[in-house]
């Protein structure tokens, strides 16, 4: 890393660091807080879909187990909140690996149908397993978090908490895509056979992929049910898998940070689309066309290019 | 052939697809470090050979021997750390990744993944990665196009694309290569500097095995060749002696030139 890149990081650490002193609007914090939640949504998907080229358009099924888990064990068995994410964290993963073995069968359209399906499975399952799942009226009164015996409840606290989670998520998912890992996933996106056929043993690498997708989705979920306090199957429908496939398209697939840049575009949107709600998919669909014909690499991609045209225009001065 | 060790022994291997016999009952048997040519017309079963021996296709009946050992029916990945790579009539590149990726994923079998080290960017998983970086470079540099390297490889001219190929299948240290048309959409003076790579392989200890249409090309470097028409092999030994061969010259030759009008049809 170089000095220039270590200073930026730097400010950006500051900023998100005291951004609470400036968002004095808790509303405002409160969809910064949904941001941060959706970024690791995101986050996983990228990695799936932008990096391995496998489409997913049942996440919410994934965030939905993790939220309902996590959120189940600290009310029913009183566990603390890392004992009970982590069980969600594991049975999200176990449920991405089960979803893996038709993927290893399935390509194109037919994954993305199958994934459809699990997502719309999972909600069938949260809306009619009433006695564990409350169904339709879902859980309410989820515990708080807790560390060292502070309670973690006011926006400013769920800030810094959730925050923790982001950053190390991008830097898990940093590490993981600048590595071996990455650049396989990579490479079966491009060419599966001839990856193949060059001894990488895609079947397996898909199957993490997903599993990876499945982790960040459970570990959102579970900083989502003891955030929000309450949870029903209308947060995790077909709609909800869509936008988070939008978050991971307008933000740019195929690099982490796109992640968060979607998750900060699509969530303000939404916000902002609340009057919209019937049509909020509508719009989405447009913004997808778009962005999938005229900026393939996302927000990120086209701020890469400016970037890298300033850079050439310093050059050619310079020259001169 | 007589002399030398057999390293690739394709025996009896028969395949059709729907009514359509690809192969039947193809012998072929490939010296170690010799250049093992096979040759004959469009549909020949030249490629699907090859996707037999890579065990992308599975054959109705035959067996596969690598230096005497028979090939188990496993999948194509579990083949090349047994020594066997190749490239792809229709050039298989990672399109949008940089040459020195697409070279390092022929590295694969032969980079250690240490997950820990890797998600704590620990010393092991860098180190493996800059071993694998060199030894990547080195097989760009054996092609001529090291400077290269930081490019994507769609941006690249076709005949460097065919090297990036190449590259990647030497990066995964096989003992035997497997080159398809490796010289199609190249120009002459391409075509000359393949030719010496090849040679230079082979005089390393390598094992090639080419599908080539450019006769020309084929009898200068091949030691042995392998003719193959409508899925049998018609004729095989050193290319002085297939040149003589009465069903080589009828079934190639004896179509007269359509050797270089079947050239530009591909
Ligand atoms: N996967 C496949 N399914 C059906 N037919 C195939 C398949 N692969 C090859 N063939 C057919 O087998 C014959 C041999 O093809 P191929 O091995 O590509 O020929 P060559 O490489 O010698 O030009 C052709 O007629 C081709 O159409
Ligand atoms: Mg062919």
């Amino acid at each position: 890393m170089n000095k220039n890149k270590k200073i930026y990081l730097l400010i950006i650490l500051v900023l998100l660091l005291t951004l609470p002193l400036f968002v004095s609007n808790l509303y405002y914090l409160h969809i910064i807080n949904l941001v941060g939640i959706y970024t690791l949504v995101t986050i996983g998907l990228n990695i799936l879909s932008g990096y391995t080229g496998q489409t997913s358009m049942g996440q919410a099924g994934f965030f939905a187990v993790g939220t309902y888990v996590t959120s189940l064990m600290m009310m029913n068995f009183d566990l603390p909140f890392f004992l009970a994410l982590l069980i969600g964290v594991i049975l999200t993963s176990i449920f991405g690996l089960i979803i893996s073995i038709p993927a290893m069968k399935l390509s194109g359209p037919y994954l993305v149908l199958a994934t459809v399906g699990f997502g719309e499975i999972v909600r069938l399952v949260l809306l009619n397993w009433t006695p564990v799942t409350k169904g339709a009226a879902g859980l309410t009164g989820i515990p708080f978090p807790e560390i060292f015996g502070l309670q973690i409840k006011t926006e400013k606290q769920f800030y810094y908490f959730i925050i923790i989670f982001v950053i190390l998520g991008i830097y898990i998912a940093g590490r993981i895509a600048k590595s071996k890992i990455g650049r396989t996933f990579s490479a079966i996106r491009e060419d599966d056979l001839a990856a193949e056929a060059m001894g990488v043993n895609v079947a397996g690498y898909k199957t993490a992929a997903f599993v990876i997708s499945a982790m960040f989705a459970g570990l959102a979920g579970g900083l989502f049910g003891t955030f929000s306090g309450v949870t029903s199957p209308d947060s995790f429908t077909f709609d909800d898998s869509i936008s988070f496939l939008c978050m991971s398209v307008i933000g740019g697939n195929k690099t982490i940070i796109g992640a968060v840049v979607g998750a900060f575009v699509l969530t303000v949107l939404s916000e902002a689309l609340r009057v919209f709600q019937g049509t909020r998919l509508i719009i989405y669909g447009f913004i997808l066309i778009f962005t999938v014909i005229y900026m393939p690499n996302g927000l990120v991609g086209i701020i890469e290019n400016l970037k890298s045209k300033i850079l050439m225009k310093k050059e050619n001065k310079s020259m001169e | 052939m007589t002399h030398g060790l057999n390293i690739l022994s394709i025996n009896g291997i028969s395949i059709s697809f729907g009514g359509l016999k690809a192969l039947s009952d193809v012998n072929v048997h490939v010296m170690k470090n010799t250049v093992h040519g096979i040759i004959g017309p469009n549909g020949a079963g030249k490629s699907t050979l090859f996707n037999v021996i890579t065990g992308l296709t599975k054959p109705d009946s035959g067996d596969i021997f690598l230096e005497g050992t028979k090939l188990p029916h496993i999948k194509p990945h579990q083949l090349v750390p047994l020594g066997i790579s190749r490239t792809f009539q229709n050039i298989r590149l990672f399109k949008e990744m940089t040459v020195l990726d697409n070279v390092l994923i022929g590295q694969h079998v032969h980079t250690p993944t240490p997950i820990i080290s890797i998600l704590l960017n620990g010393r092991k998983s860098n180190e493996y990665e800059k071993i694998s970086r060199e030894k990547a470079i080195e097989a760009l540099e054996f092609m001529g196009i090291e400077d290269k390297m930081n490019d994507i490889v769609k941006n690249l001219a076709y005949g460097q694309q065919r090297l990036v190929e190449f590259a990647r299948a030497l990066a995964a240290q096989p003992k035997i290569i497997l080159l398809d048309e490796p010289a199609a959409g190249m120009n002459p003076t391409e075509k000359v500097n393949l030719l010496s790579i090849i040679g230079k392989l082979r005089d390393k200890g390598y094992t090639l095995i080419l599908i080539e249409h450019d006769m020309k090309l084929v009898m200068n470097i091949c030691d042995n060749i392998s003719v193959l028409d409508h899925g049998k092999i018609i004729a095989q030994g050193q290319p002085e002696v297939v040149r003589k061969n009465p069903d080589f010259i009828s079934a190639y030759l004896g179509k007269g030139e359509n050797l270089n009008a079947r050239n530009k049809r591909n």
